[in-house]
């Protein structure tokens, strides 16, 4: 099956321009005439994950498999990992710092919104190794 | 889509130059030929085009005025952006005179659509998902519907002041005069495109032309300077919060006044939505209002004032308008609302999935060739720009890349 294969650096240290990655599948996305509602799930979970590589990791890579009916989106990170995912995806958990919170972040609603609008999701996680989520969508 | 041209470029005063090309939100410019060309299903109306042009070259087409006076009952909805052009009007009742002299049976203000529409928020901010984007500038409603998609579902359903007006003006004239709709003309007296564009496309049933200010300016001044207080109706019904609707200044509604967000011009605009789209910043922002034209409708492209001063003057009328009693109580506003906006996709390469999957692997291939300059010169305004219109079938050459 013929896809589309993106790769993108998530720059740890840039808070400000974070969500070029999203972005820039959200483009790729309207280009292929994908439904609104596959675009809006894929825009609104991907920045989530791009988001806490930034914030929780230092950073890392987006790979991203575009096809006609679906994507499959890896958010791969080498930060201090998740200790307990089950409790990381409760809504309002999170470690947030202050000062991260302070910039609007850190309400512990990403991974949960992720698990929303993904059809398909898995961490993959190794304490001070890094993490990997998976995220899938599919064509409604 | 519909063929239909609201904006275009003057071949005989286009120079080509990509000014318009590259100010446009939404990439709906091309140079060709050395001429302008927009493609017409991405424009909404925002008008910078037409203020950046140095050449005059872009023709907004708006409707005929000859075509005022042409039905049974003629209704004119004025909106109040055009209070604030003129030098010294004290008194805005003469200009609603003036308005009505050049043929019209009816005035409404569009001032006292905003009223209603204050009054509606009251009633609905617990129904409505906040944060609310106002739904007041057309030109801003199909931005985000072209480009924000996440953002859709923000977008008040309640309608823009002009559609509540001539929905109520429609309403009394069939009561109370017993007319037929047909025998109604509903002419929106405005100051921008993109009211024609919105209204052309999804409110043609309440309002059937849309006539530009500038178009009708000089005949107002010229009757306006006939009229003295024996012939000067009592047509203004509309309180200050309505008027001063007419540009952006945070006052219009109270009821958001600590946790509103207000903001005019394209440019931020964009940088709002974009933030928006990221998440920031909504915690404590409940409204958000934002206008293409900075000012707000002073600033449209049809006015002919300066915008900042057309400001000022609207605000110097405050201290005119007295204090009235509200016209209309309403305790339902469902007859004020829209469908839900739906998310418009003018970007698809094609309308089959995997062909527009084949034409976007060739379009990263040849944008991976580009030099990322975003330099306008081959006619596209973005390398991006280029590479799509390359896979689209149209010749482009880019002076950076030998060959081709
Ligand atoms: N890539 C990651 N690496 C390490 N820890 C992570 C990563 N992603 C999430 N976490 C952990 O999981 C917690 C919950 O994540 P979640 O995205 O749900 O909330 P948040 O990022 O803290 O806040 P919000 O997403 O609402 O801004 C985080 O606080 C963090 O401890
Ligand atoms: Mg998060």
């Amino acid at each position: 099956m013929t896809s589309i294969k993106q790769s993108y650096i998530v720059d740890g240290n840039d808070f400000i321009s974070c969500g070029h990655a999203s972005e820039a599948v959200k483009r790729t996305l309207k280009e292929l005439g994908m439904p609104s509602d596959l675009i809006r799930r894929v825009a609104i979970a991907m920045y989530e994950g791009e988001i806490n590589m930034v914030i929780h990791a230092e950073g890392g890579v987006a790979d991203v498999e575009i096809f006609s009916d679906g994507v499959k989106i890896y958010l791969r990170d080498h930060g201090k990992g998740i200790a307990d995912i089950e409790q990381a995806m409760q809504e309002g958990f999170s470690t947030a710092t202050d000062d991260i919170r302070e910039l609007g972040f850190g309400a512990g609603m990403g991974l949960p919104n992720m698990k929303k609008y993904a059809d398909e999701m898995e961490i993959d996680t190794e304490i001070g190794v890094g993490t990997t989520v998976y995220l899938g969508f599919k064509v409604r | 889509m519909e063929n239909k041209k609201f904006v275009e470029s003057a071949n005989e005063k286009c120079t080509g130059c990509d000014r318009c090309m590259k100010r446009c939100p939404t990439e709906a410019i091309r140079i060709k030929d050395g001429h302008a060309y927009i493609l017409s299903e991405r424009c909404v109306g925002c008008g910078e085009c037409v203020r950046v042009c140095p050449n005059g070259a872009k023709i907004e087409y708006y409707d005929d005025v000859k075509d005022i006076g042409k039905y049974n009952y003629n209704i004119a909805l004025v909106s109040p952006s055009i209070f604030g052009q003129f030098n010294n009007l004290r008194d805005i009742d003469i200009l609603l005179t003036a308005i009505k002299h050049l043929g019209f049976d009816e005035i409404c203000e569009v001032s006292i659509g905003a009223e209603i529409l204050s009054d509606a928020y009251s009633h609905l901010i617990d129904k409505l998902k906040k944060p609310i984007i106002s739904s007041a500038c057309p030109a801003i409603r199909n931005l985000i519907m072209m480009k924000y998609e996440t953002l859709v579902d923000n977008i008040s359903p309640l309608y823009q002041p002009e559609e509540v007006v001539a929905k109520l003006a429609i309403e009394k004239a069939k009561k109370t005069l017993d007319l037929r709709r047909g025998d109604i003309g509903v002419f929106l007296i405005t100051q921008c495109e993109a009211n024609v564009i919105e209204m052309k496309r999804n409110a043609a049933d309440i309002i059937d032309k849309v006539i530009a200010f500038k178009d009708i300016y000089f005949s107002l001044l010229a009757e306006m300077k006939k009229i003295d207080d024996s012939d000067k109706e009592r047509l203004s019904k509309a309180n200050w919060a309505g008027i001063i609707s007419g540009s952006n200044t945070g006052e219009a509604l109270k009821l958001f006044s600590d946790n509103m967000l207000t903001a005019s011009g394209i440019e931020n605009c964009l940088s709002i939505l974009n933030e928006l789209e990221r998440g920031s910043f909504l915690s404590n922002v409940d409204f958000i209002e934002l206008y293409a034209c900075t000012t707000g409708c002073t600033g449209g492209a049809a006015n002919m004032e300066n915008r900042f001063l057309a400001r000022t003057r609207l605000r110097q009328l405050k201290s005119e308008i007295p204090r009235r009693k509200k016209t209309y109580h309403f305790s339902s506003f469902s007859a004020f609302m829209h469908e839900p906006y739906k998310v418009k996709n003018v970007y698809a390469l094609s309308d089959d999935r995997e062909e527009a999957l084949e034409l976007s692997m060739k379009m990263h291939e040849i944008y991976s060739r580009l030099p990322k300059k975003d330099c306008g010169n081959c006619g596209a305004p973005s390398c991006r720009a280029f590479a799509e219109d390359v896979v689209k079938g149209f010749k482009r050459k880019c002076d950076f890349i030998k060959g081709d």
